[in-house]
């Protein structure tokens, strides 16, 4: 049969095989029970991890004599624990009492119970589930005769140490962030909510990267069919791998094509366990320090954790303050363009001629200007995220100096319009969650030509059309607008303002209906009475 | 999702085909900051537009000095037969569109003022782009003289214009109230008057500085403007009108009490007239409550002293009765109700208004005025005592 290329004319995707197919072979031999002849076993073995270069086969001598070997994958393991803990206690036990006059069978529960080391172990038949483990990091022993292997838990592998998540950073609140490994990050939730409600459910997902996912929720507040339901979208994903949590973002959440976030990722282990503690659930994904949260609406993305560590009338103006600029970020530039366009009576007459004068020398219409900036800017901010690290100055030397002032002084561009792009720049750093910040900062390029045709009436109707965009959207069943449509009042609390600790006695019922009481009445300090 | 692309992509470009829609760039426009009227020997309206150059007001900070010479204003006008004829043709002397939202102030030349105002005044409420708010002023001389001042303090002489009517030592109309005093009844309009006046007095420089001054008002009967106040008069209407915020009052002590002057400024005023029915004719009741501030004291008397203070009140008291008055008289002699005397009979007795509606300016003369002011001295300054000689 001669080779067929994807541009040839006859090529056709082979829709029959996908990726797990594409072995036949060795997916007969994952059904497979062990043989309990060693030496074939290790055979299969040896076949099912052909050409697996850091995968170690180590065959030993027990008593009796008796067979055994470990197999283990080199790079995911504590060599030194198999030394001390697995090896040196068998060979040393082989002599001893504990395997002497033990039969056959029961041999490998001595040295489950007896001998070996491990806090961790586990006993498998099938070649395919044990093969799974192996590549997860665990030893597997298998003995002459048995047909059984002891899967002892002897993970470990390089990874950072816990770091503060770069992106979330706060200035009160722990300073610890998740990292890749996924356990540390259960362990990182696990040390703020202690509670046996906590719950901590494990999935995979990926045919080849077989990643563990964890489901983070409070039993008895997350609603159980909220639950089912994130379970079963993850159930439905099947992919050859997820390697960051972003790929289960795009497969789970309600509406794909819109461009703003209805899942929230953080990086932030206080982040998740609060919002969690809301009747949220969390998605950990092993190999990324971004946890996953549903459902979350947009004033959750438009809210730091730090709100909550900061007293509560600091928190309340930077919530206004981190609203105003997330508008203006929106529309700042847009509304330059609509006014010094359209609607010059608009300005203060002394504003209107500085502007005036300020534009005197530049060749373009208000729009093409704030195009052009505004697409510098995004630029510069792009380049700054992926330059290597000792290029960084570079960029910003060339973006204040260059973009700033030279094309200023160039009349290219207006310095009034410097400001205006700088000041909608700054603004659209303010958004906590980054992705919310990406969508706005898209946005406002749609909404710049709008106000360069049709004026603040083209923007008003591009909020509108916005406004019942969003309305309409949902993450995971619940309204991405809400508490403010529909409306709860109560729940105004939380957004608007950030209430005072001793007044937020209600969890939001949109997500914690079934169990809303968040604490004990009348715990705002009183002063103490004066006695005599 | 598909088959919707296409027909969203033609929607989405439809908008596009409209182009920028009625889109002018801030430097394709001519921005009007104050206008001229003038009524010409021939019969035609001469509309003068003061434009501001953006060059020149706002800064670059690339310009540099040295420009301080040139004058931010520039002042463009031809005539015609209407205000619009005229823009017409103004137009056609400037390479950008006249943009008129920003005007701050219609200067109205006595020769236009003196014979017909309402005509001109159908252009500014209808036009889109004119404002309510700009204000309303006569001159003597030409509007366009005005207009040509070399502002020194402020970059454009409709800035001093707006700048000054704020300070509230003059009345100030703008063109909604203007427009209101022809439409209520029983009122007549009228407008303060600019002039450009010397800057210093009496000096010997060579140098003749000029500046803009509020030297009283000029008022109207029905559409026509009939005469002038001068800046004392005016603050009679002030009065009367109880418009009065700030404004300093000198008094004469006589010689029998020590001589000298007292100076004190208005801080509160408050102004009440009303109208009744006496046999033929109407008494005009006008109260007046006012705090003032003693500010300068050259007069011996002790501001310590309660009966110094209350002697210094009934002076006061009189000053503004007298000014009040004069105001007064000046209504009578020009048969023109400018303080809205016949407003204030219409709004409590309609009915008696509408027997003496017809003549009603006429009969201003026969009117009796009863002024009473009644003046609190509130404050006397930092020292109570007036600097002595030693004995």
């Amino acid at each position: 049969m001669p080779l067929r290329f994807k541009g040839s004319r006859d090529w056709k995707p082979d829709k029959s095989k996908d990726a797990a197919a594409a072995a036949p072979a060795q997916e007969e031999a994952d059904g497979q029970a062990l043989s309990g002849d060693l030496a074939s076993d290790l055979a299969t073995f040896k076949s099912c991890f052909d050409r697996l270069s850091d995968m170690v086969f180590r065959e030993i001598r027990l008593a009796g004599p008796r067979k055994a070997a470990l197999i283990y994958l080199d790079g995911m393991c504590d060599v030194g624990r198999i030394d001390t803990d697995i090896l040196k206690a068998l060979l040393q036990e082989s002599t001893g009492q504990a395997l002497k006059d033990a039969p056959v069978d029961a041999m490998l529960g001595r040295i489950d119970e007896q001998i070996v080391h491990a806090a961790q172990t586990t006993k498998d038949r099938l070649i395919g589930s044990i093969a799974d483990h192996i590549l997860g990091g665990k030893t597997a022993l298998l003995l002459d005769g048995v047909k059984e292997a002891l899967l002892i838990g002897t993970q470990k592998w390089e990874s950072r140490s816990i770091d503060e998540s770069p992106s979330e950073p706060v200035i009160r609140g722990p300073r610890d962030g998740f990292t890749e490994n996924i356990r540390t990050n259960t362990s990182l939730i696990r040390r703020r909510l202690k509670d046996k409600n906590v719950k901590m459910e494990a999935m995979q997902t990926g045919r080849i990267s077989k990643t563990q996912i964890v489901l983070v929720y409070v039993e008895g507040i997350a609603d159980p069919k909220l639950v089912d339901e994130v379970k079963a979208r993850i159930k439905r994903v099947d992919i050859d791998a997820v390697l960051e949590s972003g790929y289960l973002e795009e497969l789970i959440e309600d509406s794909p094509l819109t461009i703003f976030p209805q899942i929230m990722n953080t990086e932030r282990p206080d982040r998740v366990a609060g919002l969690v503690l809301e009747g949220k659930v969390g998605i950990l994904v092993d190999n990324t320090p971004f946890a996953l949260v549903v459902p979350v609406t947009m004033f959750d993305l438009l809210e730091a954790s730090e709100d909550y560590y900061q007293r509560f009338i600091p928190s309340t103006v930077t919530r206004w303050l981190r609203l105003w600029l997330a508008f203006s970020a929106l529309v700042f530039p847009s509304l330059y363009i609509a006014i010094t366009a359209f609607h010059q009576e608009m300005l203060p007459t002394s504003l209107l001629l500085s502007i005036a004068a300020s534009r005197e020398a530049v060749p373009f219409p208000a729009i093409v200007e704030a195009f052009l900036m505004e697409l510098a800017f995004e630029g510069l901010r792009e380049a700054g995220v992926r330059l290597p690290r000792p290029v960084g100055q570079a960029v910003s030397i060339v973006g204040a100096l260059v973009i700033g002032q030279a094309a200023v002084q160039a009349g290219i561009v207006s310095a009034t319009l410097v400001i205006v792009v700088s000041f909608t720049g700054i603004a659209s750093f303010i958004f906590p969650a980054y992705s919310l910040g990406v969508a706005v900062r898209l946005l406002r390029f749609p909404l710049m030509i709008i106000a360069g045709t049709m004026g603040l009436y083209g923007i008003l109707l591009a909020l509108l059309a916005l406004l019942i965009h969003l309305a309409g959207l949902r993450s995971f069943g619940v309204p991405y607008l809400s508490p403010v449509s529909p409306l709860r009042a109560s729940e105004l609390k939380d957004v608007l303002i950030r209430a005072p600790w001793w007044a937020m006695w209600w969890r939001p019922m949109e997500t914690a209906r079934m169990n809303p009481n968040r604490m004990k009445r009348g715990l705002r300090p009183r002063k103490p009475e004066r006695k005599g | 999702m598909a088959k919707s692309a296409p027909v969203i992509a033609v929607i989405a470009l439809a908008c596009l085909l409209t182009g920028c829609w009625s889109r002018t760039e801030v430097n394709d426009i001519a921005i009007v900051t104050a206008t001229g009227l003038d009524r010409l020997k021939s019969g035609r309206l001469k509309v003068s537009l003061l434009l501001a150059v953006p060059r020149t007001v706002g800064n670059t900070g690339q310009g540099g000095g040295g420009e301080l010479e040139q004058t931010s204003g520039w002042v463009v006008s031809d005539e015609g037969e209407t205000i619009m004829d005229a823009f017409r043709n103004i137009q056609k002397k400037l390479p950008r569109n006249i943009f008129y939202p920003h005007n701050r102030a219609i200067v109205i030349g006595e020769s236009l003022a003196k014979s017909d105002i309402l005509a001109i005044l159908d252009f500014f409420q209808r036009s889109r782009q004119t404002q309510m708010r700009s204000y309303v002023l006569f001159t003597k001389k030409e509007a366009a003289d005005i207009l040509r001042f070399k502002p020194k303090f402020e970059k454009l002489t409709a800035e001093i214009i707006k700048e000054e009517m704020k300070t509230g030592v003059n009345v100030h109309v703008r063109l909604n109230e203007f427009i209101n005093m022809f439409l209520e009844t029983g009122r007549e309009a009228y407008a303060p008057r600019i002039e450009v006046v010397p800057a210093e007095v009496k000096s010997a420089s060579k140098e003749k500085l000029t500046s803009l001054k509020l030297t009283g008002m000029g008022v109207m009967r029905g559409n026509r403007l009939i005469g002038w106040l001068n800046a004392e008069e005016t603050r009679g209407v002030l009065w009367l009108r109880d418009e009065m915020e700030e404004g300093v009052i000198t008094v004469d002590i006589p010689d029998e009490r020590g001589g000298g002057k007292i100076s004190g400024e208005v801080q509160k005023a408050r102004s009440r007239l009303k109208v009744r029915r006496a046999g033929q004719s109407f008494i005009v009741d006008v109260r007046v409550e006012t705090e003032l501030d003693i500010y300068e004291n050259q007069s011996p008397l002790s501001l310590k002293e309660l009966n110094n203070l209350t002697y210094v009140e009934s002076l006061f008291k009189h000053d503004i009765e007298n000014r009040i008055l004069t105001a007064c008289r000046k209504a009578q002699q020009y048969e023109t109700d400018f303080i809205g005397i016949g407003r204030s009979l219409y709004m409590t007795h309609p009915g008696q208004w509408k027997q003496h509606r017809s003549g009603w300016n006429e009969s201003l003369r026969t009117f009796d005025f009863q002024v009473g002011a009644n003046v609190h001295i509130v404050r006397v300054g930092m020292i109570n005592e007036p600097i002595t000689e030693r004995e």
